[in-house]
């Protein structure tokens, strides 16, 4: 039974009433005097290049105010490592992708800026394109990137214990191909920026970026100007799920625009914009061979994973490598060797999407593990409960794990959703289970792993609480500030959270492996710690007192034994306001920043979360059509700041799990991706997701703020494969490939049927 | 958008006058859910755009036990699904709007709307077939009445001529020991396109049982909704064995043409037709007035 | 370009605005009216974060011609607080945790007020259909529902 007062209740969130009241700007509600529109035109094809560019009559039509082409900008690529970085805001001399940024406008509206899109030319001299990574590969094949051969982006070797030793006392060997397809984001608000120049030089840009210091960085780079004349504003955002993380091309775009035509410029992208040349998540495709003795133990995981990158290097690498360590870290395991290779097509590029490499690893991992059980006649929940991973334990890469609900998850899990009495008893209805390992604190993995704070004591007693982490929706603004609150013995209402904006703020890296909770929790206690100590220190002089004795609660600074004397905390602040204010600053540092070894060897985390989802499912056996019937998820979060917050991270995550798992698939023809919108791309509604059952572990990390750690990613990760196991348990059928579609589970029953020498669909 | 004229008309003939003059550059606009995405995404360009809005009559849905049902152009969905005689009288109609997009799709959506945007997979479509429904045509000119299977030509493309609009669809009374049902599959979540569509109105022989006169027809597999009339003779006389139904499928399935498209295969559609086929057969015994 | 009037009355009150042939109700009601609660989010009616209540209907406002909604009652997610007095499904909303980035609220909410004015006591069923044409890629509509069956079994919160 927790002491708390705000920490773990279920307060809503700072932000709701605005957002319920249609009240919340976002960046599409944004309007400034004299603000112009901006298009872009983009490439019809795939591969090319660019000859010459005609904006000799766009620039003429009225109304038009600006148009630039690659010539117009500084020969300065972006990305996230200036070393990796090879995409410009506008391409100069080559498109790589069908949507590839070429030119773009101001004009005073936007069906201005749409005609003049319209009236640029553009002469390409088209190259063979390349869709496919193993094409992209081949020795011959045309380099995307000049220089780079078989279009590899990027490959990792990765080794750990005597692999070759471990298949040979293994009993049983398993090697079974995966393949997960690239789905898109789906933000509710696409893609966006307004920029507006000063006559200072200072450029301000509000984005719907999850990084406003990384952008800012970024942009300084990009645009050849200091961080101090750049303002990078978040504004509320609908929705990240990392497809903002951390710079677009537009970004780039209306900064060079607002530079050209001193008015701000506003550019959004249309949702077929946003689906047919967007960000998506890294289709993968895993070759897994594993190793195990017949009791179940895994001796050993091996794998070959070819990344799709796309066109432009973004978080490819690193979320492959992200995949890796999750592969080799779900479960204990003693040996492992993976191969990764990220391959560049001519395809728009990917990017970081919830889970960033979970959802691929596991399916991979958790429906082979089911495969596994099945053969050494083991039941599923036991085979992982014997190799599950706990606290204390060190991984073969290197992973310390502090706090861990792992097997909690699992036992209450299926406790709840009655594995035992339901698994194989239905006909055409079944029950599956996965579980996910991830990052619980941020990853060490491209540095910026530190998080700052700043706060201060108003007047009243109520603080304001500067941050850089971004809120997208998930309610870090209110979870910093309740941990704010608790430290110093006020309610949430009085915690002001500015957060988001590179004047305003001190650095954070931004909203990324679930880090929020951790490391900027962390800051945030340090800087109420910082405070607390400055309070109690004028309070022990009015007081009369030492503040070793002293304690605050509900607003207010007593002796402890003694509550009766106690001291109102807004008149601390009143009464020496003038003097000496109160200023509160936290600084967290992980001592880690990136993981050096070659072989990749290091804890890659401050903090592990874990998780398990048992899912039940119909299959309707004619049609291959799949229903859901019950999901079931615990996840470990080392301690619930937010309830609701908490639930909802969880719901939202099996949503889009499911939508992996069942619906969603970016398809291209010729490089085009033609389905174009929520027509074409179904991602789940309310009819059909059933209700979701959310149980919280509270492992108390030792690290985390008030023993907690991240949660936001993990929720999607188990859904897919939990899906898969649950169809297996239904009708046998084992589908490798995502999405699960009808189709695939009719053709398999079919296969079945025949070999069975039973007709499956029989009237 | 291209940039239009908009007109709202007081009276019938000051709308068929106004598309007896503009012909292919006018567009009459009745819910909007297909006409403006489509005006959006340029794929019709109008230079004028007529709202019968305020044309008396327009919205009327009419029902007599002799005559049947007369539905006016601007029948939403939802009225229709709210109409207490629909859903006793007419429950495949129910069935068919129900598969019709979402709840402010139905708000504003019609079925004239619906049938005359022709879409191969249009939901209506199948239901009005096998209703024996009728369209009624008015130009400036004069008016006709055309079953609604002449009156789809090809994808996207009706019978009515540029002059012409369509001012009501008629559909005959129900008839005694009739059953009707449509079943559809949509392509990925609930709320989706169709992918097959399979609309059938059973009349049965009261004494034997067996299939007296049967109306099959299917959406989303072929150019336009068509009727299975090969699957429909083949049933004719025969009872609801399964053993029938089956090789009714097969039947029904064969009829019909679908294309692969989005990553589902034309077959898969085509096995599909038997799978509703069977359901629907199923669905309208269980309905049998 | 030619402008036509157009007179509707939005959340009560009556308004004459000047539109272009190519604007929707969408654009009349942020651009012209100010009114940004009701959001953008595909343009095409497939999103449901348009949705506002038109002639007492939940509609998609990105497919209504601006002169289509000429004496047209509009209501949107403005129009819902009196004062600084939100209403009870604004209220759920907040207190159940049904929202997270906001983006799809105000459309959720005007389809779950349309549901409610017409029937107001809906099984779990009919309220996930009744939002089915409302999107949502935070929430996994868990809470939205719950927000909305307890307003209403309790009529308020």
């Amino acid at each position: 039974m927790s002491d708390y007062q705000v920490i773990g209740k279920n307060i809503p969130k700072i932000d709701a009433k605005l957002k319920a009241t249609g009240q919340a700007q976002f960046l599409p509600d944004l309007k400034l005097p004299q603000m112009l529109y901006g298009k872009v035109l983009r490439s019809p094809i795939a591969h090319g290049k660019i000859l010459h560019v005609n904006t000799a009559r766009a620039k003429k039509l009225i109304g038009v105010k600006a148009v630039i082409t690659g010539e117009d900008i500084p020969d300065i690529p972006f990305g996230f490592s200036p070393a990796t970085a090879n995409k410009y805001p506008l391409e100069k001399k080559r498109v790589r992708f069908v949507g590839d940024e070429v030119a773009a406008v101001a004009a005073i509206d936007q069906d201005v800026a749409e005609e003049a899109i319209g009236l640029i030319n553009v002469e390409y001299d088209e190259l063979p394109a390349i869709f496919s990574p193993e094409e992209a590969m081949q020795s011959d094949a045309i380099q995307i990137h000049e220089g780079t051969k078989q279009n590899l982006a990027g490959t990792i070797h990765r080794e750990f214990g005597d692999i070759k030793e471990a298949f040979k006392t293994s009993d049983y060997i398993f090697e079974d191909e995966f393949e997960t397809q690239a789905v898109a984001h789906c933000c509710l608000e696409t893609q966006g920026s307004l920029a507006s120049f000063d006559y200072n030089g200072k450029l301000t840009l509000w984005s719907t970026t999850q990084f406003t210091h990384v952008l800012q960085d970024m942009l300084s780079n990009a645009l050849c100007m200091p961080p101090r004349h750049i303002r990078v504003i978040k504004t509320h955002l609908g929705g990240g799920f990392g497809a903002r993380m951390p710079m677009d091309s537009i970004d780039g775009i209306a900064a060079f625009l607002a530079k050209k035509t001193f008015k701000p410029v506003k550019i959004m992208n249309s949702r077929e914009e946003e689906f047919g040349t967007n960000r998506y998540r890294y289709p993968m495709t895993i070759h897994l061979k594993t190793g195990v003795r017949n009791d179940g133990t895994f001796l050993v995981r091996c794998a070959k994973i070819i990344t799709d990158n796309g066109a432009y290097y973004n978080q490819g690498v690193s979320v492959t490598s992200s995949a890796i360590g999750k592969l080799i870290g779900l479960y204990r395991v003693s040996s492992a060797k993976v191969d990764g290779y990220i391959v560049y097509t001519n395809k728009s590029w990917g990017a970081a999407f919830r889970g960033y490499g979970g959802p691929q690893a596991h399916f991979a991992v958790e429906s082979q593990i089911d495969m596994i059980a099945e053969k050494i006649r083991m039941d599923p929940m036991d085979i992982r409960l014997k190799n599950v991973n706990q606290r204390g334990d060190k991984t073969i890469h290197g992973w310390k794990i502090t706090s861990c609900g792992f097997k909690e998850c699992i036992q209450k899990a299926t406790k709840l959703a009655g594995w035992k009495k339901k698994r194989g008893k239905f006909k055409n209805r079944g029950i599956g289970m996965a579980s996910v390992i991830h990052t619980g604190g941020g990853s060490r993995q491209s540095g910026y792993n530190f998080s700052s704070v700043v706060l201060k004591l108003k007047n009243d007693g109520s603080i304001d609480l500067f941050t850089q982490s971004a809120d997208l929706g998930q309610g870090s603004n209110t979870i910093l500030g309740q941990i704010a609150a608790e430290v110093l013995g006020l309610s949430i209402d009085d915690i002001n959270v500015i957060s988001s904006d590179t004047d305003l703020a001190p650095p954070d890296l931004g909203a990324r492996a679930s880090r929020q909770t951790f490391t900027t929790g962390l800051a945030v206690k340090f800087a109420a710690e910082d405070a607390k100590k400055q309070i109690l220190s004028k309070a022990a002089k009015a007081l009369n007192s030492d503040t070793k004795v002293l304690a605050i609660r509900d607003k207010k600074i007593y002796i402890k034994g003694r509550p009766r004397k106690a001291l109102e905390l807004h008149k601390i602040a009143s009464i020496y306001f003038d003097e000496n204010p109160i200023i509160g600053k936290g600084i967290y540092i992980d001592h880690i920043s990136t993981i050096s070894d070659p072989n990749g060897y290091g804890n890659f985390a401050p903090a592990y979360i874990f998780g398990c989802q048992v899912i039940e499912v119909e299959v309707d056996h004619e049609t291959g059509y799949v229903k859901l019937l019950n999901v079931v998820a615990a996840h470990d979060l080392g301690r619930t700041i937010n309830l609701a917050c908490a639930e909802g991270q969880i719901e939202g995550g099996v949503v889009q799990g499911i939508g992996f798992a069942l619906t969603e698939k970016t398809v291209w023809e010729e490089g085009e991706i033609i389905n174009t919108s929520f027509l074409g791309y179904k991602i789940p509604t309310a009819l059909d997701v059933p209700s979701i059952k959310t149980i919280l572990v509270e492992s108390n990390d030792p690290n985390g703020p008030f023993g907690a750690k991240g949660l936001g990613e993990a929720p999607i990760v188990p859904t897919a494969p939990a899906i898969a196991n649950a169809i297996y348990n239904a009708v046998g059928v084992r589908i490798k490939t995502l999405p699960i579609t009808p189709e695939k589970i009719l053709e398999e029953l079919e296969k079945r049927g025949k070999k069975d020498g039973k007709k499956i669909n029989s009237y | 958008m291209k940039t239009f004229e908009f007109f709202e008309p007081k009276t019938l003939t000051e709308a068929l006058k106004m598309f007896d003059r503009y012909g292919e550059k006018a567009r009459l606009l009745a819910g909007g859910t297909d006409l403006v995405v489509q005006m959006k995404q340029k794929s019709i360009a109008p230079d004028y755009v007529v709202s019968p809005r305020f044309i008396p009559d327009f919205d009327l849905l009419v029902r007599d036990e002799a005559k049947g049902l007369q539905i006016a152009p601007l029948v939403t969905y939802a009225s229709l699904l709210g109409s207490s005689e629909i859903q006793e009288k007419y429950p495949i109609i129910v069935d068919a709007c129900l598969a019709v997009g979402t709840p402010q799709i139905r708000n504003r959506g019609t079925i004239v709307g619906n049938i005359c945007n022709a879409n191969p997979a249009a939901d209506t479509i199948p239901s009005l077939i096998v209703l024996n429904s009728a369209i009624q045509l008015r130009s400036f000119n004069g008016e006709r009445i055309v079953p609604v299977e002449q009156f789809l030509k090809a994808p996207n493309k009706t019978a009515a001529s540029s002059s012409e609009l369509v001012t009501g669809i008629l559909i005959p009374p129900p008839r005694a020991n009739s059953g009707g049902a449509y079943f559809w599959l949509p392509k990925a979540t609930r709320v989706d396109e169709t992918l097959v569509g399979c609309a059938v109105l059973i009349t049965i022989n009261a004494d034997s049982l067996i299939f007296e006169d049967t109306k099959i027809a299917l959406g989303a597999v072929g150019p336009t909704p068509f009727r299975a009339r090969k699957t429909e003779n083949f049933l004719l006389g025969k009872s609801g064995s399964d053993e029938v139904l089956a090789e009714a499928g097969e039947i029904a399935s064969n009829e019909s043409s679908p294309i692969g498209r989005f990553n589902i295969s034309g077959a898969y559609r085509k096995k599909m037709v038997k799978v509703l086929l069977n359901r629907s057969i199923k669905k309208a015994l269980e309905r049998l007035s | 370009m030619k402008k036509y009037v157009v007179s509707l009355t939005v959340n009560g009150e009556k308004f004459e605005i000047l539109a272009k042939s190519t604007d929707t109700l969408l654009d009349l009601l942020r651009s012209n009216l100010g009114l940004t609660g009701t959001k953008r989010g595909c343009n095409t009616g497939e999103c449901g974060a348009c949705t506002v209540i038109m002639d007492g209907k939940a509609v998609n406002s990105c497919l209504i011609l601006a002169l289509d909604a000429n004496g047209r009652n509009v209501q949107t997610v403005e129009g819902l607080t009196k004062g600084d007095k939100l209403h009870p499904l604004q209220e759920a909303f907040v207190q159940y945790g049904a929202i997270q980035c906001g983006y799809c609220t105000p459309g959720m909410i005007m389809s779950a007020k349309a549901l409610l004015d017409e029937k107001p006591d809906p099984t779990e069923n009919e309220i996930r259909e009744a939002i089915s044409g409302n999107l949502c890629r935070c929430t996994g509509y868990q809470k939205i529902v719950i927000a909305i069956l307890h307003v209403s079994r309790e009529g308020k919160l």
